[in-house]
């Protein structure tokens, strides 16, 4: 029990690194403390079991939070999937165990003075990092002898001239019994499920430490219950707001301070949702302070890449989920940083790993084994590359265009259905009489369809949507029936045997499934985003800033794939990234960023938030800055320090007298005791800096081997232009400023365009491409053409992304923050509608060295789609150049010029080449993601009301009251 | 009324029973219970253990093989004694040769048969009868599956309070009713509740699962469209038996993990039909997630639920923490049971260790269905010990 009964009440609103850390050092100071954790309780046996053959059903209501308050919970938000834990000990009960503290250089400027350099923190990390009984594998070495994974990972970056350290972790290395803090433990016996929940309780997970003690001292432990709400009362207390799913209704709990500690998302939700008085505690004015909720904002960088096939067995399920790490330094900016730590996972799961490399995905996130075309000749591969199933125009270089279109052409991807679910189709369609239910699918199709808005085809296709329908019915039943069958169908064919459907669906390959090795990513964030709750989606949505974060995920990508080549096999990353371009994190940041100054933060130092009395957030939202590492001991750390100040500023003897500050007291000496074996052992208690090491690149800034994936195609261009002193109005002036240039004042452009990175341009709201080439053209003052070379050039394609939930101009003060947060590079692009351009900027010097400068544009608008081709092949061009009178540029000419249908078909198009891979999968893919790219913009500008019909409610309702 | 019975075990050996035939119930549909002791019971028995079997099974759940827990616990000094209430075989296979008293309304009697009423009539008649035998030495009840639940429904409301119980087992059950997901949406189809609207099985009594041909229709087309992936390999004919049964309330054992001596009829021969009172209550405690007097009109809106909003209007019926102080309570859960989820048993472990100064342990076994806590070879080594030193004998 308390040691000071009726001691000042506190409710601590989450249980992971924050929240644990401060109910603890609470408890044992005699505050009343109440812990308030949606999870479960989990212990030993408890975790959810994984998937195995001889479960009788899944424990998929253990597993997903959404379910049924399982242990992961997976939020989408809209621009990043957030992974993270619900249970009593948060994240720590599927942590890797990495204790890890971020550089010096980290803690810069923007940290409050109070932390920077960190010097201040490190006391607090080495508490932690007693605490957790945290050491590395090194540490140990039969146990790391037995790591496979961790010595091919360390030959691989040795390979690359790089060199590995192992981070310190919170594992049970040996002995079993009571911990230090008088909790049992197991020992870890390496089988690699340290994600899913330890079933030997050898993570020094939360529960068995700072929770065990908390508990002791009397703390109340309230799990299966959700905040909803924090209320700021009159009177001075907080109220907190619960839905409690053990007993299915809402609950209230009181108390006159309150630690958020929710983790990112749901700490900053809870704050924006917050009904805060002003300082007077009265009236109902919103704090400034909610206006900086959820600016600064950062996923932690986390990518994910497993390589298969890899040349020696790996073992990925022998030994902790991590175990070793490499660094690398940027070469632009000092401080910024990325590791990869070689991953781990329990056997089980084994099947569900190979789901990167499933048919399904169509090769598209391979990097092939040696980063040229030595891939493996698959079925769809030797169809992408054989024969050609098209006649083509022979008289030029074969392109990456050509295999696309081999591809399509051939029905090449048909091969990637997997066969068991051909077979499973098959019978399907046997069952229920093939050709009718296809009548009935093109009926629905229809039914649903766009056609409804066109008038008298309208109606037609609503006829024959009806006969269809009715002959359906009249034929196979009802839709209840059939889909009664369906069901039957699709589920005694499910006695599938697990093993083929895992190769099958899952691209498991069980002869192989030792001969892979996981990789995790994760680095200093380029930029922060916004998170916010957004209220039309009801939830919490991340508004990124892509085009700066992509190019440190891509850099991630390189560094994998050179890993990749030294281990022997050939890499599969994220599909979500690749295919949807949107990253998944496991380390949600900021949002409730700290300051000194109310102003900038939403926290202090200590993470008592700026103006509310009360209230303090001890998570992962208060870190200003992206920390590289695992934030787990960032986070612990942070709340250990912060607590103290709350406590002192309570109790100004603290640590007393009494049982808990005894406890607290010499918890402090063997923190001073463990930091002096950390350093005795030269443990890497953070990742190496920047120095070289006995190898060159520990840390150092060495470039990857690997090149991002870019793009690069010509255009030609020719037309005519007139001299002009001012800027044509509008296009049309442009043109008549063509026509009456012809014939002696022509232009034309032939241009290479190039991209370098082609993840990184589609995030840019602007899409950049850089441009070189030439310019034929009769200079003003000339009397013929002459080739110029263009010496910088570039075009900015199309439009910038739309996001309606950008923070919108009218939010001032939140606009501000986020520019700050992100240091001037948050744009606000909500709302954009209407016109878009294509502008192309080229300049060039003549034989006297004198700067010319060619801006073009493209008009893109959606008033006629007839109007397409011309505006999309139309540039139109004004001339600048020194002003004959003086030195200024000034407009010189105005004219047009022209893409024409023949150079399009036969040069432009098959001049569409990958750069940065030699692999034809991926250059055929890069391609076609380019072009879907860009057609598919232009049919939402031309086509927007294709879009807007296929989901018209209107349409299908109409038909469903017609039908009887 | 007193009597001596032998019953043979599975291995061969016998175990001697003095048996009881209490009378239980009221006057619309009047019963009588068979409470039985282990013979010999000791002089002066320090310690009485009651076990209360599953919804459709009898005490010979207890008793096989080569004379099971009750023996076990027996060996251990404990007083045994066993309950068949109303729902068990042995005690509704007579009832159900009766035709209804003439008048007598068939919902009379499916509330008689609902978990409501057993607890309340069962087992303080059970308890009562067992106190007075033994005086004043102590008492403790472990309740298997249903069994389970109703002990827990029975302290929550108080029924235990008179009889001095101090320690509880409740094995795969408490006031959490979750179920895998095959058996939830079975519930949630109301399927028994349609099959009743039908006239002509307006009056059904009880379901039988080694009589499916006596089945309702509608439940009998709802087993034919069952999909077979959810149900036991198809086999021998005892296997048969089990995919009916799986049917009905979930798979309860792995015919394979079974104890050599007891596979097939004897196994069969514990379980009985089920009544459809107690099938209904289940099904709404099921559809629930939680225990709840029949009928009551605290249904939960799921969609509310969803929303993070209170999803009832009234207070729940049967959570009462304060009444599970007296007691010393262990809750076991078997890891793959196919009838129950081991949620069922994880929340109320987290429940009530909101108590402050909660005496409560969980134990998980892993590997082993719900029959096969008892049933299986190891199960002597690896969970009567536990229930022998949960009961503190």
């Amino acid at each position: 029990m308390n040691d000071q009964p009726g001691g000042t009440r506190v409710i601590v609103i989450g249980s992971g690194f924050g929240g644990a850390v401060a109910a603890c050092r609470l408890a044992q100071a005699g505050f009343e403390v109440t812990i308030l954790e949606r999870g479960r309780r989990y212990r030993q046996g408890d975790f959810p079991n994984l998937p195995q053959d001889s479960a009788l059903l899944p424990e998929e209501r253990r597993w997903s939070w959404s379910l049924d308050q399982g242990l992961w919970e997976v939020l989408d938000l809209e621009e990043i999937v957030s992974i993270q834990a619900a249970g009593l000990g948060g994240g720590s009960l599927v942590y890797a165990n990495v204790h890890l503290r971020p550089p010096k250089s980290v803690f810069s400027a923007e940290w409050p003075v109070r932390h920077q350099g960190r010097a201040g923190l490190d006391p607090y990390f080495d508490l932690v990092a007693s605490m957790l009984e945290v050491a590395p594998v090194s540490a140990h070495p039969q146990f790391h002898g037995e790591i496979v994974k961790s010595a091919q990972f360390g030959a691989a970056a040795a390979q690359l001239q790089r060199s590995v350290f192992y981070p310190p972790l919170a594992i049970r290395y040996e002995g079993e019994g009571t911990n230090a803090h008088g909790v049992p433990q197991g020992k870890c016996t390496g089988c690699g499920a340290c994600c899913g929940g330890c079933p030997q309780s050898a993570k020094n997970t939360l529960d068995l430490n700072y929770l065990a003690i908390a508990e002791r001292h009397g703390a109340r432990v309230v799990t299966q219950c959700e905040v909803l709400g924090l209320v700021e009362t009159a009177d001075g207390d907080w109220m907190v707001r619960c839905f409690d799913h053990l007993e299915a209704q809402k609950r209230t709990f009181r108390a006159p301070h309150v630690f958020l500690c929710a983790g990112a998302v749901h700490s900053t939700r809870l704050m924006s949702q917050a009904q805060l008085l002003n300082g007077a505690r009265a009236g109902a004015r919103p704090r400034p302070v909610k206006a900086l909720v959820g600016t600064g904002y950062f996923p932690g960088g986390d990518s994910l890449g497993v390589v298969y096939d890899t040349a020696h067995p790996q073992r990925p399920s022998v030994g902790p989920a991590i175990s070793t790490a490499t660094v690398q330094w940027s070469l632009k900016d000092p401080t910024s940083f990325f590791m990869l730590q070689d991953g781990g996972y329990p056997a089980p799961v084994d099947r569900l790993v190979g789901v990167l490399r499933a048919s399904a995905w169509l090769e598209r996130n391979k990097r092939s084994k040696s980063g040229t075309a030595n891939v493996r000749r698959t079925r769809t591969r030797q169809r992408l590359l054989g024969r050609p199933a098209v006649p083509f125009p022979t008289t030029r270089a074969p392109s990456c265009a050509d295999d696309l279109l081999r591809a399509y052409s051939a029905g090449a991807f048909g091969e990637v259905v997997p066969s068991q679910l051909r077979a499973l189709k098959d019978q399907f369609s046997e069952q229920l009489s093939g050709p009718l239910v296809l009548s009935a699918v093109v009926a629905e199709t229809i039914r649903g369809g766009i056609l409804f808005r066109w008038g008298w085809l309208g109606g037609l296709a609503r006829f024959v949507a009806s006969v269809g329908m009715r002959l359906a019915r009249v034929l196979l039943g009802n839709e209840r029936s059939l889909g009664v069958r369906a069901v039957r169908v699709l589920l005694d064919g499910g006695r599938l045997k697990v093993e083929d459907l895992a190769a099958q669906v899952g691209g498991y390959d069980g002869a192989k499934s030792q001969h892979r090795a996981v990789l995790l990513g994760m680095g200093r964030d380029a930029a922060l985003g916004v998170l916010q709750y957004d209220r039309r989606r009801k939830r919490m949505v991340a508004d990124l800033n892509l085009v700066k974060l992509t190019p440190g995920y891509t850099e991630q990508e390189c560094l994998m794939t050179d890993i990749a080549r030294e281990l022997g096999g050939e890499l599969r990353t994220n599909p979500a990234w690749e295919y949807r371009r949107k990253p998944v994190t496991v380390h949600n940041q900021g949002g409730c960023g700290m300051s000194d100054d109310p102003a900038h933060g939403v926290t202090d130092a200590f993470g008592k938030v700026h103006g509310c009395e009360g209230l303090y957030i001890l998570d992962g939202s208060i870190l200003c800055r992206s920390v590289g590492v695992n934030p787990s001991a960032t986070i612990a750390a942070l709340s250990e320090c912060g607590v103290l100040e709350f406590i002192r500023a309570h109790k100004p003897n603290w640590p007393d007298q009494s049982a808990g500050g005894q406890e607290y007291e010499r918890q402090r000496r063997l923190a001073a005791a463990w930091a002096a074996v950390a350093s005795a052992e030269r443990w890497d208690l953070e990742p190496p800096g920047p120095v070289p090491r006995p190898l060159r690149a520990t840390g150092a800034a060495a470039p990857t081997q690997t090149v991002p994936i870019g793009l690069e195609l010509s255009e030609r261009l020719r037309g005519y232009y007139q001299e002009t002193k001012s800027r044509p109005s509008d296009p049309s002036a442009y043109l008549a400023l063509e026509t009456r240039g012809r014939p002696h004042w022509p232009v034309e452009l032939n241009l290479n365009l190039r991209v370098d990175n082609l993840a990184a341009f589609f995030e840019d709201p602007e899409h950049l491409v850089d441009v070189t080439g030439t310019v034929d053209i009769r200079l003003p003052g000339r009397e013929e053409s002459s080739r110029y070379v263009i010496s910088q050039g570039r075009i900015k394609l199309f439009v910038r992304v739309h996001k309606d939930y950008a923070i919108g101009d009218e939010e001032k003060a939140r606009l501000r923050a986020q520019q700050r947060a992100s240091e001037g590079q948050y744009a606000s692009v909500r709302a954009e509608r209407g016109e878009r351009r294509m502008t192309y900027s080229m300049s060039f010097n003549d034989e006297a060295g004198r700067a010319w400068t060619l801006h073009g544009f493209k008009r893109i608008a959606s008033a006629s789609s007839l109007d397409a081709w011309r505006q999309t092949s139309i540039l139109c061009l004004a001339l600048s150049g020194e002003d004959p009178q003086g030195g200024a540029s000034v407009i010189r000419g105005g004219g047009a010029v022209h893409v024409d249908l023949n150079g399009f078909l036969y040069q432009q198009l098959p001049s569409v080449r990958a750069t940065g891979t030699d692999d034809p999968v991926r250059a055929a893919w890069a391609v076609s993601e380019f072009t879907a790219f860009f057609f598919g913009t232009l049919q939402r500008i031309y086509l927007p009301a294709l879009r807007a019909a296929a989901r018209a409610p209107s349409a299908r309702s109409r038909l469903e009251q017609s039908e009887p | 009324m007193i009597a001596r019975t032998l019953l043979r075990r599975g291995s061969g050996a016998a175990l001697t029973w003095e048996t009881h035939w209490l009378p239980v119930g009221r006057k619309d549909v009047s019963l009588r219970v068979l409470l039985r002791r282990l013979l010999p019971a000791p002089a002066k028995p320090q310690r009485a253990v009651l076990l209360v079997p599953g919804a459709n099974s009898s005490c010979e759940t207890f008793t096989i093989p080569g004379g099971g827990l009750a023996a076990y616990l027996a060996a251990r000094g404990a007083d045994v004694w066993m309950l068949d209430w109303r729902a068990s075989p042995l005690v509704l296979n007579t009832l159900l040769e009766r035709s209804l008293p003439s008048g007598a309304a068939v919902d009379e009697e499916r509330r008689a048969f609902t978990l409501d009423r057993i607890v309340a009539e069962d087992l303080p008649a059970a308890l009562t009868f067992i106190r007075q035998s033994m005086g004043g030495g102590r008492l403790a009840v472990h309740g298997h599956c249903v069994g389970g639940g109703g002990l827990a429904t029975a302290i929550a409301r108080g029924i235990l309070e008179p009889f001095d119980v101090d320690r509880v087992v409740l094995s795969t059950l408490g006031l959490f009713y979750e179920v895998p997901w095959n058996t939830w949406i079975k519930a949630e189809d109301f399927l028994l509740e349609n099959m009743t609207l039908a006239p002509e099985w307006r009056d059904c009594r009880a379901i039988d699962p080694r009589r499916p041909s006596a089945w309702p229709e509608m439940f009998g087309h709802a087993y034919g469209r069952w999909p077979a992936p959810w149900l036991p390999e198809r086999g021998a004919r005892s296997d048969e038996f089990l995919r009916q049964l799986s049917f009905m309330v979930g798979q309860p054992y792995s015919p394979d993990k079974l104890d050599p001596t007891i596979r097939g009829a004897p196994v069969e021969g514990v379980f009985g039909a089920l009544h459809l009172g107690l099938y209904m209550h289940l099904g709404q405690m099921v559809r629930r997630g939680y225990s709840a007097p029949f009928n009551v009109r605290d249904q939960i809106d799921r969609a509310r639920l969803k929303r993070g909003r209170s999803a009832r209007s009234a207070p729940r019926g049967d959570f009462f923490p304060a009444r599970f102080a007296p007691y010393h309570i262990t809750l076991v859960a078997a890891g793959d049971n196919g009838v129950w989820h081991r949620d069922s048993i994880d929340l109320m472990y987290e429940w009530l260790l909101r108590r402050p100064g909660a005496r409560c342990e969980k134990y998980v076994i892993p590997e082993c269905n719900i029959q096969e806590l008892y049933w299986a070879p190891e199960a002597p080594t690896k969970t009567y010990d536990l229930f022998a030193r949960a009961l503190a004998c």
